[in-house]
Parts: C-alpha cells; sequence; structure tokens
C-alpha cells in the first residue's frame, strides 16, 4: 500500500497528465459524431444567448444588405408561388415539405474542418434533429442538435455530411462532399466516366436521401477533372457564400417516417 | 505574489473573452485560425507547480470547448501544452537558471527569448490541435501547413499583445 502511494507521489505529474489527456480524449471521441450531444444543450443556449448579443450589435451595419436582399427574396418567392399554383393543379402525390421554420444566423464559421451554423430557433419552435436547412441560394446544411432557443446546424462545410446530388441537366447523381479546404468549393463524388458534364452546368439536390427537397441548387461545376479512372472528380462552386449566410429556412419532410418505415419492411423480407 | 496572482486571474477570463468573442471569428483565407487563449500559458509564472499548470491548462481547454462546440479538443491539446511548457523553458533557461522573481515576460528577459520560447510552445499547442481536429495522417502537408501558419499567426498576435498589456 505504502509503495503505491509512494509511486503515486514520485510520478504525481506524469500520472496527472494522463488523467487530464485521457479525460479530454475520451470526450473527444465520443462526441465526434456531427450529432452533437446532449450535455451542451445548455452551453448552447447560453451561447446561443450571447453570440445574439453581439450579433444584434453587428447587425446595424449591415442592415442596407439585408433589406437588399430581402427585397430580392420576396421577388423569388413571389415567382415560386405563381410557380407552385400552376403546378399543383397536376401534382397532388409528391413526396411533400410542408414545414418551413424561417431562421436568422447568429453564428458561423467556415475555417474549419467541422463547420457549423448557430441559428436563433430551437425545439420551442419546432425544429428537430435532422431537418434540412436551406438559405434562398441553395442547401446550407442540416440540424445537428437544437436546444430550447436555438438550433446547431452541420452545415455543407463540415466533413461529416454528406448531400445526395444530381446533375440538373441529365439526372446523374452522386454524393457531394467539402474537402476541408476552401470554402467556396466542394466535390460532386460518383458520377460516371461517361457522363456529359462540363464545367457552368448546375448541380441540385437529388431528393433521395429525404432530407433535402428535390432541386434544391446546391452549386455550379467549376472544373471537371476526368484523369481519375471509373468517376469523374467534379470540383463545384458552392451556391451558397457561408460567408454572408443571414437568413436560412428548416424544413421538414412530412412523409419521410412512412417512407423510411416503407424502406425498412422492404428491407425486412 | 497576490499581485502576479489577480494579474493571471484576469489574464485566465480576458484571453477566453478575446478567443470567443473575436479571435473564433478571424478566419484568415478561411484556414488560419489563431488560438490566441495559449497566451495564459504562455505567461504563468516559473514557479507555479507542475500538477498546477496541468490543471490550469485543462480548465481553460475545456472552457474553450463548451463555447466553440469542441468537446475534449481544446483540453487535450491545452493539457498538452502545459505539459511540454517545463521542457520548452528548460531549453530556453539563462546559463544560471531563471532568477526568482522574474516572469517570463519581454520586460525579463528581451524579445528575442520571448518569440523562440513562445513560438516552440505555440508550435506544439497548434500541431497537436490541427492533427486531433481532422483525427487522421491523410493530407497530412495541408494540416502541418495550417498549423504552421496559424501559428505564426498566433505568435505575432501574442507578441503584439505584449506591447499593450505589462508596457512597464
Amino acid at each position: 500500500m505504502n509503495a503505491i502511494i509512494r509511486f503515486i507521489i514520485k510520478h504525481q505529474f506524469v500520472l496527472l497528465f494522463l488523467l487530464l489527456e485521457i479525460i479530454a480524449l475520451v470526450l473527444f471521441v465520443q462526441n465526434n459524431g456531427y450529432q452533437k450531444i446532449k450535455y451542451q444543450a445548455f452551453a448552447q443556449d447560453f451561447d446561443g444567448y450571447l453570440m445574439h448579443k453581439r450579433h444584434r450589435i453587428g447587425q446595424y451595419f449591415g442592415l442596407k444588405e439585408v433589406n437588399n436582399k430581402l427585397s430580392a427574396e420576396n421577388l423569388m418567392l413571389r415567382r415560386q408561388i405563381e410557380m407552385l399554383k400552376a403546378e399543383k393543379a397536376n401534382k397532388d402525390t409528391a413526396v411533400n415539405f410542408t414545414s418551413y421554420i424561417g431562421a436568422r444566423v447568429i453564428d458561423n464559421s467556415v475555417n474549419k474542418p467541422y463547420n457549423y451554423v448557430l441559428v436563433d430557433k430551437g425545439a420551442k419552435d419546432g425544429v428537430k434533429p435532422e431537418m434540412a436547412v436551406i438559405s434562398n441560394q441553395g442547401v446550407v446544411g442540416l440540424v445537428a442538435s437544437v436546444s430550447k432557443n436555438y438550433s446547431l446546424v452541420a452545415s455543407v462545410l463540415n466533413r461529416k455530411i454528406k448531400v445526395s446530388a444530381k446533375i440538373k441537366k441529365n439526372g446523374y447523381f452522386g454524393s457531394f462532399e467539402w474537402d476541408g479546404l476552401n470554402y467556396r468549393y466542394a466535390y460532386l463524388h460518383d458520377i460516371p466516366y461517361h457522363a456529359e458534364v462540363k464545367a457552368g452546368d448546375t448541380i441540385v439536390t437529388s431528393g433521395y436521401s429525404l432530407i433535402f427537397p428535390e432541386n434544391i441548387p446546391v452549386g455550379v461545376i467549376d472544373e471537371v477533372d476526368s484523369t481519375g479512372g471509373n468517376f469523374l472528380n467534379i470540383r463545384t462552386k458552392l451556391s451558397v457564400d457561408y460567408k454572408k449566410l443571414d437568413f436560412v429556412y428548416i424544413i421538414e419532410n412530412n412523409s419521410r417516417a412512412e417512407i423510411e418505415g416503407l424502406q425498412k419492411k422492404g428491407s425486412n423480407d | 505574489m497576490i499581485r502576479v496572482l489577480t494579474q493571471n486571474i484576469i489574464l485566465f477570463f480576458t484571453v477566453i473573452l478575446l478567443q470567443l468573442f473575436v479571435f473564433n471569428h478571424i478566419q484568415l483565407n478561411g484556414l488560419i485560425i489563431p488560438y490566441f487563449y495559449v497566451l495564459l500559458l504562455l505567461l504563468l509564472p516559473f514557479d507555479i507547480s507542475k500538477s498546477m499548470l496541468l490543471f490550469v491548462g485543462f480548465v481553460l481547454g475545456i472552457i474553450i470547448d463548451i463555447f466553440s462546440f469542441t468537446p475534449g479538443l481544446h483540453a487535450a491539446a491545452c493539457t498538452f501544452a502545459a505539459a511540454v511548457r517545463p521542457t520548452i523553458l528548460e531549453w530556453f533557461a539563462p546559463r544560471d537558471g531563471y532568477e526568482s522573481g522574474t516572469l517570463p515576460r519581454i520586460s525579463y528577459f528581451g524579445l528575442a527569448w520571448f518569440i523562440k520560447y513562445s513560438f516552440v510552445l505555440i508550435m506544439a499547442h497548434h500541431i497537436f490541435l490541427f492533427f486531433l481536429e481532422v483525427s487522421t495522417f491523410h493530407g497530412f502537408f495541408s494540416t502541418l501547413f495550417r498549423a504552421i501558419a496559424s501559428s505564426i499567426f498566433t505568435l505575432t498576435l501574442v507578441t503584439v499583445s505584449q506591447f499593450f498589456i505589462f508596457r512597464k
């Protein structure tokens, strides 16, 4: 017993170092999924509150630009209403996305391998994890965790997020991922070699993942690299400029539970 | 003694607030980010016990973690930096060791000493942090480049900050 105590005292520095380092690494590994943990709900609420205050101060300086953006968005929405009215007449069986929740971005990063956006709507407003988040420019990401008043959104600029996307003009689909380097560019993988693609083509969501609605813009092809074997390596300029992100919409796919249930049933048979 | 203690407590909260509200939002090229809060570890007195040093590092890291949504990441890096600090100080020690009553600041040991000592400690912290953050050696050189570039940026900020506080 004495020997053990002597050993601990003698090596207290190394032992304390190992202890603290192990605690830190366990925390890190356990919470390494893009779905962030529950204990953070309180920090998220508190942090959200502080960021909100900070954001409010900055807000006034950008009012003019915000106004311009809003009027542009109004215009777009009006056009969309007209379009939808026409569409509704002959279409009544599509997957329906109805719950739209508007939110403002209060904190945002683009410089880490795993970036998150903090928005000012939470469980209280009906936000749930895994809901899709878009802006008027295109796909933003999906909700990773929710506290009472705020939610944390894993953006496309997060290497753990993959978006199922397709090339608009010919429908070839693949998975869309960020490589962690430049926040304006990401890559579309799994497009076969024979697909006809060129710079300037638009990439939109495929709708297969059941998280994002179909045809939400993702980006525009910037460069096609065909040297890498059976699949093309397509560099894409993201349609959303994450540094200017302000208003976002959180969407829920109302048919998702039903479709997933059906798929599970199918795979059990 | 009491004065040094109060200074460090104030510094503790100042670096945390500055990191969360200012430096977390500075993004050069979208890749380079300064972790200015290491300043606290740099400036702690020479005679602080090694265990206390580890503990301060861990607490500092965990607070930054909680508010940057990165549980464990900064805590691990800070604990590591705190652990290597005594060794780094030994490397740069004057011939007869550090006199009692002196502090690791520019005013006591000069600019060149401070930059050398800070750079090594900041590099240790940043390299550990950036590699842990991506948790892979895939893309080794791009991560290493980010770590080194960010270290230089942090070093610049840390050195400049010295001329604003402790002017003496």
